[in-house]
């Protein structure tokens, strides 16, 4: 659960230092050694995924794709996600344009945000929203909608980076100030000017908020528990009298993840160098 | 014996030949320039000199001994980078006692050595400063005292002033000069600028595509350039199209046709050269070798080129302003004093004057020039 | 009678800071009660006991169980951090300056470093498990390290399962910083001498250095906060401070909210220790390379 988006190929095409040569054996090593360590794991879910009995079989897909919860969880996980990305991206776009706007002093103070989720982690603002949100004035636990403000909290750090990254390079400044003296009301320029050129950002920020709460595990156990089962909940729960399910279920996190990425390295490619 | 040589090197990237054939021979103590556009070759050449590229085939002498295959660090070569070679996490005067601290020079001859080339550089009590601490000048200074430091054979220096402010620059293109003379140690030079080149070398190596299109000393290469390339690559340099002839070269001028005047051509005397009969050839002028005569002015030397035009433009350059002259199909670049420039304004008919020593004749077209063809 | 003609200024205009401040408060009020005032709650909360005000919860987390628990996480955490990060940074070095350029290799680490938490916890039971093929082949090979007292359910086989993603996510961290590095930086070192080994001791580790540590205490961070991970991978049978907090919470027989409180506050402590590492270390590292 960590925040490093795939980085962009590098901006600076300067030469960059070359290793001697005689280390190509441990450069190949090293390299070859993350690839094995990486995929081994994946290995061994597909293995234990497909055989039953010593036999080779896809039976478990079949079982596990045809169980309805699997849908109706997977369902819960994609609409919290949605309902996050909307919340999430919207507030994180319109302020940090506000701050880029109007006020400047409050940018660095932003930035702290990207480091919020490393001192307070899911467990600790689980921790802390499960007491706040149980007593009758505010009792949302066991309610998507905790869930979803929870996500949104943990999720700005995605949102924000990914979003910054476009604002800086879009000169939003000068933008507004040309959109202005045309006669532009602001939520018009918002809309027209500004929303158009941090598309790219809203989307790979979107994405990766996706992809977060697909695989969100902590705050779905202390929040909403059983009254709103998620994805993930879902494939911890089917280990302990399905484990073969959950073995499926793992790949196919592993595969969305995979995908997720996959489609921010192809936006982060499109996007061309005067809008980055 | 020449100090530092290069026989007829050769690099290639992949496809692309960087530097072809090249023979070059730099004597002890002198400052050569390699001058010429980004993509030519000179940076390859300085990097082959310093040990990073090994050149493909060909070898590099410093005096009779071929290091092409020493490595860079057993060279003993003094490099300054263009910008940021600093070591950023060690003080001016740690970067300046790097080379010492690697030879294991005792403590108290390199603290010594350390204040030397801080005094030399002009940054005496700066020593304790980090990079990012000093200015982009101060930095290039302490990289110049960092290569000077370990009393190197060869001083290369790779555009070291490009990314300075033009005042910057010219203080500190000086201060190079002032020292290599001080120190009288061999300098390689590699730049863009063709005024750095001119004003602080010995000898410049105008470089076009991996050759060497003109060596010489920096009054030759301005004055004297032999090669159309060289021509338009320093300073500003009028190219007049036309054809050889046994009495003088024959351009087409044919803005005012008039009654007296029928025919569209001129015939221009040159500086004497010997091409082939009707060979196509481009005269070369500076605009500050032209004078500009309004029509009313005084009738002119007799002997003197004339050619009339139109002006087109002017712009105000500082001490002079340069004329854009439309003379037949092309326009010339002339130069006039600013005092004067209120009396030619663009839409004027004037008349363009120069003296035939100032001309110079070369064949048009890629096809190599015929060596020694040209006399002064 | 003619009025006098008033200037025309708006609202807006007149009050700036107004709009300013509207436009920031939906970001404001998220924040504060999503964030800001549940955490401060939690610091209450953890300070109180059945009487009122004591530091009973915190007194408790510093014996028995609850103190191993700080230990053990503590421990994991650097041992990760550090392996993960020399790991991590020799491939960025590797990736940045190495032959082997391209986007396949950060787009796989990048997956990984974003992948963990209940599904990697089962990948790797499927893998070094009892019943894991890794398990399996070894044993074929005969060495059945089962038998030798390893179990996936350890502080060891959390520390494999760790490394998975504390590794690629060092990697991410590192190769920005490995890519600025100069070239002149090292050209310079040759170009006066430096051997191939001063040139590392002298220039290159120093260089690299504050970035390393900035990314050592990010993935120190990481590790420390970790729960899903841990949880799937061996529940109770892992004593570490997350796991306590979720049995704290959660579980019938522990459920103690007062000491989680205490937990969590321990743990940000921790964390924003880590995180002011971060920042300093990565404030110098930005000074040196840009």
């Amino acid at each position: 659960m960590t925040l490093v988006a795939p980085t962009a190929p590098p901006s600076v095409s300067s030469p960059r230092p070359r290793l001697q040569s005689g280390l190509w054996f441990w450069q190949l090593a090293l390299v070859l050694g993350l690839v094995a360590y990486l995929l081994i794991p994946i290995v061994g879910l597909i293995r234990f995924s497909v055989r039953s009995g010593g036999e080779l079989t896809l039976q478990f897909y079949q079982e596990a794709f045809a169980d309805p919860d699997f849908y109706r969880f997977l369902g819960n996980s994609l609409w919290a996600g949605l309902c996050t990305i909307l919340l999430t991206l919207s507030l994180t776009t319109f302020t940090l344009y506000w701050a880029y706007l109007r006020a400047r002093w409050l940018l660095p103070l932003l930035e702290l945000i990207s480091l919020l989720p490393f001192v307070v982690p899911a467990v600790t603002l689980g921790v802390a929203l499960i007491q706040v949100f149980s007593t009758p004035p505010l009792a949302l636990t066991g309610t998507p909608l905790l869930l979803v403000g929870a996500y949104a909290v943990v999720t700005l750090p995605f949102a924000y980076r990914a979003v910054e990254n476009s604002l800086q390079g879009a000169n939003v400044l000068t933008l507004t100030e040309a959109a202005e003296s045309l006669g532009a009301s602001w939520w018009r320029i918002f809309l027209e000017v500004i929303l158009p050129c941090v598309w790219p950002g809203v989307i790979s920020g979107g994405l990766l908020v996706l992809s977060y709460v697909l695989g969100e595990f902590t705050l779905a156990l202390f929040l909403v528990g059983s009254s709103y089962q998620t994805f993930p909940l879902y494939i911890s729960q089917l280990f302990s009298y399905q484990p073969q399910y959950s073995m499926v279920m793992s790949l196919l996190s592993f595969v969305i993840t995979w995908l997720v990425a996959w489609l921010l390295v192809v936006i982060t490619r499109r996007v061309p160098n005067s809008m980055q | 014996m020449s100090y530092l040589s290069l026989q007829a090197v050769q690099k290639t990237f992949g496809q692309t030949i960087a530097v072809h054939r090249l023979n070059l021979a730099i004597q002890a103590g002198e400052l050569v320039s390699l001058l010429g556009p980004s993509g030519c070759g000179k940076t390859t050449i300085l990097r082959m000199i310093a040990g990073f590229e090994r050149p493909s085939e060909g070898s590099i002498f410093l005096g009779d001994t071929d290091i092409s295959l020493l490595p860079t660090n057993r060279r003993n070569m003094g490099m300054m980078f263009q910008s940021y070679s600093l070591f950023p996490h060690m003080t001016a005067a740690q970067n300046i006692a790097f080379g010492l601290r690697v030879r294991n020079v005792p403590q108290a001859q390199k603290f010594e050595r350390v204040q030397e080339m801080l005094d030399l550089v002009g940054l005496s009590g700066m020593g304790q400063r980090f990079p990012h601490q000093l200015s982009g000048g101060q930095q290039q200074r302490v990289a110049l005292a960092r290569a000077l430091a370990i009393a190197p054979k060869v001083l290369l220096l790779d555009e070291p002033l490009s990314a300075l402010d033009a005042q910057v620059r010219l203080q500190l293109r000086n201060e190079i000069r002032r020292i290599q003379q001080q120190l009288s140690i061999t300098t390689l030079f590699v730049t863009h600028d063709q005024e750095e080149a001119l004003s602080i070398s010995d000898r410049v190596v105008v470089m076009s595509q991996g050759q060497i299109d003109q060596l010489g000393s920096p009054e030759d290469i301005y004055l004297r350039p032999q090669t159309p390339f060289t021509a338009s690559f320093i300073g500003a340099m009028n190219q007049i199209p036309g054809t050889w002839r046994q009495e003088g070269v024959w351009v087409t001028d044919s803005f005012e046709p008039s009654a007296d005047r029928p025919q569209t051509g001129r015939l221009l005397q040159t500086q004497t050269a010997e091409w082939p009969e009707g060979s196509a050839v481009v005269v070369l002028v500076r605009p500050e070798s032209m004078t500009v005569l309004a029509q009313d002015d005084a009738a002119v030397t007799p002997g003197l080129n004339l050619l009339s035009g139109l002006i087109a433009g002017r712009t105000f350059l500082g001490s002079v302003s340069r004329l854009s002259v439309l003379v037949g199909d092309y326009y010339l670049n002339a130069d006039v004093p600013t005092s004067q420039q209120e009396r030619f304004a663009p839409g004027q008919v004037v008349q363009l004057s120069f003296l035939p020593e100032q001309c110079r004749v070369l064949p048009v077209g890629d096809e190599p020039r015929p060596a020694g063809v040209l006399t002064q | 009678m003619t009025p006098t003609a008033k200037p025309i200024v708006s609202f807006w205009v007149r009050y700036p800071w107004v709009a300013t401040a509207l436009g920031l408060v939906p970001m404001f009020l998220g924040l504060l009660g999503f964030l800001v005032l549940p955490v401060i709650l939690m610091v209450i909360g953890s300070f109180q006991a059945e009487q009122g005000w004591s530091l009973s919860n915190y007194l408790a987390t510093w014996r028995g169980e609850y103190l191993r628990a700080l230990l053990t996480t503590v421990q994991i955490s650097l041992f990760t951090a550090v392996l993960g990060g020399v790991l991590g940074t020799l491939t960025a070095i590797v990736l940045a300056w190495g032959p082997f350029q391209g986007s396949f290799l950060p787009t796989l680490a990048s997956v990984a470093a974003n992948w963990g938490g209940v599904p990697l916890a089962f990948a790797v039971i499927a893998t070094i498990g009892n019943a894991g093929w890794i398990t399996e082949l070894l044993s074929n090979l005969g060495w059945d390290i089962y038998a030798q007292g390893f179990t996936v359910y350890s502080n060891l086989g959390l520390i494999l399962t760790y490394t998975y993603f504390q590794w690629p996510l060092m990697l991410l961290l590192m190769l920005p910083a490995a890519q600025r590095f100069r070239v002149s930086w090292r050209e310079a070192a040759e170009s006066l001498g430096a051997t191939r080994w001063q040139f590392w001791r002298w220039v290159g580790i120093p260089i690299l250095l504050p970035s390393m540590i900035g990314g050592a205490a990010l993935l120190f961070a990481n590790a420390f906060g970790a729960q899903a991970t841990a949880f799937a991978l061996a529940g109770g049978a892992l004593n570490l401070v997350t796991i306590k907090i979720t049995f704290l919470l959660k579980g019938q027989t522990d459920f103690n909210p007062g000491l989680a409180n205490a937990l969590s506050v321990e743990m940000t402590v921790v964390l924003g220790l880590a995180v002011v590492v971060y920042q300093i270390a990565n404030q110098r590292a930005r000074r040196w390379m840009n």
